[in-house]
């Protein structure tokens, strides 16, 4: 069996799973829908990841009384064989959509702001080439890898939104909240199928992770950091642009500095700051190829995680080049699902949840 | 056997890393355009000037200081850029491009938005880069940055930002902030004034030969003494004066006589309506727009009192306080808090001075030309103060603040502005000794 799992701590879990989450819900947020009706994106964004920690610890706790160790096994268990694997495909289409929108926008972002003369093509395979090796080098690598990257990531982060205060202005986030309790709910709801993607791969290595218990701990802890980090850059995408003019920026991140009129440390740090994104999203890109593959494997009996990764990554590959050849429109449809029916993705594993659970209660009142 | 492996393939992998000796650029091949300029073309719709500063110091250093200026005619940037590289054996390179400029005409006219309707990236330009709207023609302007002792032309930008923020007769805008203020409609734009003094420019430059100075002359409008500015809406007894002016300024720096230093200048601002240039304020005005505005730091005024002038020093005491009333004409409420501090006092002083009388006049002056200046934007319908930023303060949704039509309600706004000024330095008559 080459499911290349090894054995991670907890440190490298939540570096990793944080990274995910992080990337998952800001970096490739829709801007055209998040602003259209006004800015409560800092609100609803953190909200929505903590949203997908609930709707991942429940499925967790089924397991933990089930005695059960993956989603896969979650899946089976509750649905049947062959129903499992069907809702264990729905799983991995997901965690593809998470890597498939990351590497999308990165790809998107490197060629538009860096590397204009560069094709699509180029820079997808040296984009997704590092996220494919990554994910064939095992658990281990990436997380281990976004544990040494992650801090890193994390005081750039934090710097550059500090660096840029001098643009903030409040009247910038107003009307508060800037949209209805109702609007909020509705894209928390629908914003959640993101980190869930992220944080439901978690699910896939349990055993790489040192179990449940220690698993379920990381996981709360990586959510509520990504919370944090979420809510702090909306927060200054959001004093930085009004919704009017967010609603046009595809990358926020990318254009918070341009609004400094006066040159300060970070003022024409923005292109380099774009390459520590890039290696946030590459890490985040290949747990998810990684999650995806395991996933298939085990829901299909393989042994070996690389021949999915790979068939994955040339699938990402294809996906990526395409919307950049004419086919963006199949994106905005992949956008316009998401957040309206995206939700939908979170009632497998819950429901699966609560059968096992049923299950066990059954089982346990049998017993008695 | 699996560490050797891996070794290889990172030692592949560094390979890409040399790249870079492909396809070698020496450093000379580029010219590194610090400013874009756009006038209206003869032959085809734009003349697009670039200003590229050349490599200072060394023998090589020309009479004209480091600034070369290269312009060429087109429909569009790309299609000058075409032309220059024709003609040249250098690419023009847009990474350190900090200004871009536009001709009055072309402002007024409001064709910044379609000239600035590019592609950023494609040129590697950033959306920070600062704007500038030139009373004469921006070839012009160009040529009037020559200064001998100064070859280094982003020290010029340099010396308008420390105008900016010590004696606020400018105002410095971003391509990035001229957007949102389009975009979301909560205040218009202010964008810096240029001018040309060809009289005034340093003996060393080559002098230009537009007719800067003309254009300048019945531009800066609504000066110190003038009441209002007012583009369209100027009446009779201005005119007069504008060609009083007119004949006084056509070789002065904003109306004042100069000599030394580069013949372009930066003073003033000019105000918009969108991207439509609606008028101008000069640097006086331009201080109390700032004030009004919350983006004054520090400044020089000179208050008429009693008969004779005080010149005062000052020094914001934070963002003005500004209350808000919509419920039927819009009215605002301003009270700023400003330190101040005395400069010169022209006439008999007393220790008590301030508190006797100089502490109202004071305060009675900075009101009237907030007011004053105020009224000159309304009338051009600018709201270049930018009270559309604390009308919005007062909606709990996006729909109801979009439906209010702020920009639409703006020309009935009524504002009344209360100044309270402290005094830096009670022992006045101590000081000026």
């Amino acid at each position: 069996m080459r499911i290349q799992e090894g054995r991670i701590g907890r440190q490298e879990t939540v570096a990793m799973l944080c990274m995910a989450i992080y990337v998952d819900t800001v970096f490739t947020l829709n801007s055209a829908r998040a602003y259209g009706g006004g800015n409560s994106t800092y609100i609803w964004l953190p909200v929505s990841i903590l949203i997908a920690m609930c709707a991942v610890l429940l499925p967790m706790r089924a397991m933990e009384k089930a005695g059960l160790h993956t989603l896969d096994e979650l899946l089976a268990g509750a649905f049947g064989r062959l129903l499992g694997r069907a809702a264990g495909l729905c799983i991995i289409g997901l965690m593809l959509l998470n890597v498939y929108l990351v590497a999308m926008v990165f790809v998107n972002l490197i060629h538009n702001f860096v590397f204009f003369e560069s094709s699509h093509w180029a820079i997808t395979i040296w984009v997704t080439g590092v996220m494919f090796l990554l994910c064939t080098w095992g658990l281990e690598c990436i997380s281990r890898t976004a544990l040494i990257l992650g801090p890193l990531v994390g005081v750039v982060l934090i710097a550059s939104l500090a660096g840029n205060a001098g643009a903030y202005s409040l009247h910038r986030l107003y009307p508060l909240p800037g949209n209805t309790l109702a609007e909020m709910a509705e894209m928390a709801l629908a914003g959640a199928v993101k980190p869930f993607g992220a944080i439901a791969g978690l699910l896939t290595v349990t055993r790489g992770v040192q179990g449940m218990r220690f698993g379920r701990r990381a996981c709360i802890a990586a959510a509520v950091a990504a919370a944090a980090l979420a809510l702090c850059t909306q927060l200054a995408a959001g004093l930085t642009y009004g919704y009017a003019d967010l609603r046009n920026i595809p990358f926020p991140m990318h254009r918070l500095g341009m609004m400094l009129v006066r040159e300060g440390y970070f003022f024409r740090m923005d292109t380099l700051l774009v390459f520590f994104w890039l290696m946030a999203a590459m890490v985040a890109g290949a747990y998810h190829l990684y999650a995806a593959a395991a996933m298939w494997c085990r829901c299909f009996g393989l042994r070996d995680v690389r021949p999915g990764a790979a068939a994955f990554a040339a699938m990402l590959c294809c996906a990526v080049v395409l919307q950049a050849e004419g086919y963006y429109s199949w994106v905005e449809a992949l956008y316009g699902w998401l957040d309206s029916r995206g939700w939908a993705a979170l009632l497998l594993p819950l429901l699966a949840a609560a059968i096992q659970l049923v299950k066990c209660r059954r089982q346990g009142g049998a017993q008695a | 056997m699996r560490r050797r492996l891996g070794a290889i393939i990172m030692l592949l992998l560094c390979c890409l890393a040399l790249a870079g000796c492909l396809g070698s650029v020496q450093a000379d091949d580029y010219m590194y355009v610090v400013g874009i300029g756009f006038d209206r073309g003869r032959e085809y719709k734009y003349n697009i000037s670039f200003l590229v500063q050349k490599e200072v110091g060394g023998e090589g250093q020309s009479s004209t200081g480091g600034i070369e200026v290269y312009s060429a005619e087109g429909d569009s940037i790309f299609d000058a850029i075409t032309t220059l590289h024709a003609g040249g054996p250098f690419r023009l390179n847009f990474s350190r491009t900090n200004t871009i400029m536009f001709s009055r005409e072309l402002a007024e006219e409001g064709e910044m938005e379609q000239l600035m309707d590019i592609a950023f990236n494609a040129l590697k330009l950033r959306q920070s880069a600062k704007l500038l709207v030139t009373l004469c023609p921006v070839r012009d302007f160009m040529d009037g940055l020559r200064l001998e002792q100064s070859p280094n032309v982003t020290k010029l930008m340099a010396s308008v930002m420390e105008n900016y923020g010590v004696d606020g007769i400018t105002a410095v805008t971003n391509y990035a902030l001229m957007t949102e203020s389009v975009r979301d409609k909560r205040l218009d734009g202010i964008v810096m004034l240029g001018g040309l003094d060809e009289t005034a420019a340093d003996s060393g430059g080559e002098q230009p030969q537009g007719g800067g100075g003309q254009d300048s002359a019945d531009m800066v409008q609504g000066g110190g003494e003038e009441a209002g500015s007012g583009g369209s809406q100027q009446q009779g007894q201005q005119k007069e004066n504008q060609q009083d002016k007119q004949d006084k300024q056509e070789y002065t720096t904003a109306g004042v006589y100069r000599s030394g230093g580069m013949g372009a200048y930066v003073s003033g601002v000019a105000l918009f309506d969108g991207w439509r240039m609606a008028g101008a304020l000069d640097g006086h005005d331009t201080k109390f727009l700032l004030l009004g505005k919350g983006d004054f730091n520090t400044g020089n005024i000179t208050i008429p009192y009693d008969g004779d002038r005080v010149v005062a020093y000052l020094r914001a005491g934070g963002k003005p306080r500004v209350t808000m009333d919509l419920s039927g004409e819009p009215r605002a409420l301003v009270e700023m808090e400003m330190v101040c501090g005395i400069l010169q006092y022209m006439g008999e002083y007393g220790q008590d001075e301030w508190e006797r009388g100089l502490k109202a006049a004071a305060e009675e002056y900075i009101e009237g030309e907030l007011g004053r200046v105020f009224e000159a934007c309304r009338r051009m319908g600018s709201d270049a103060m930018g009270f559309g930023r604390y009308a919005v303060m007062e909606f709990d949704g996006s729909a109801a603040w979009e439906a209010y039509d702020w920009q639409g309600s703006y020309p009935g706004l009524e504002v009344e502005f209360r100044v309270e000024l402290d005094l830096a330095d009670e022992n006045i008559a101590m000081r000026l000794e």
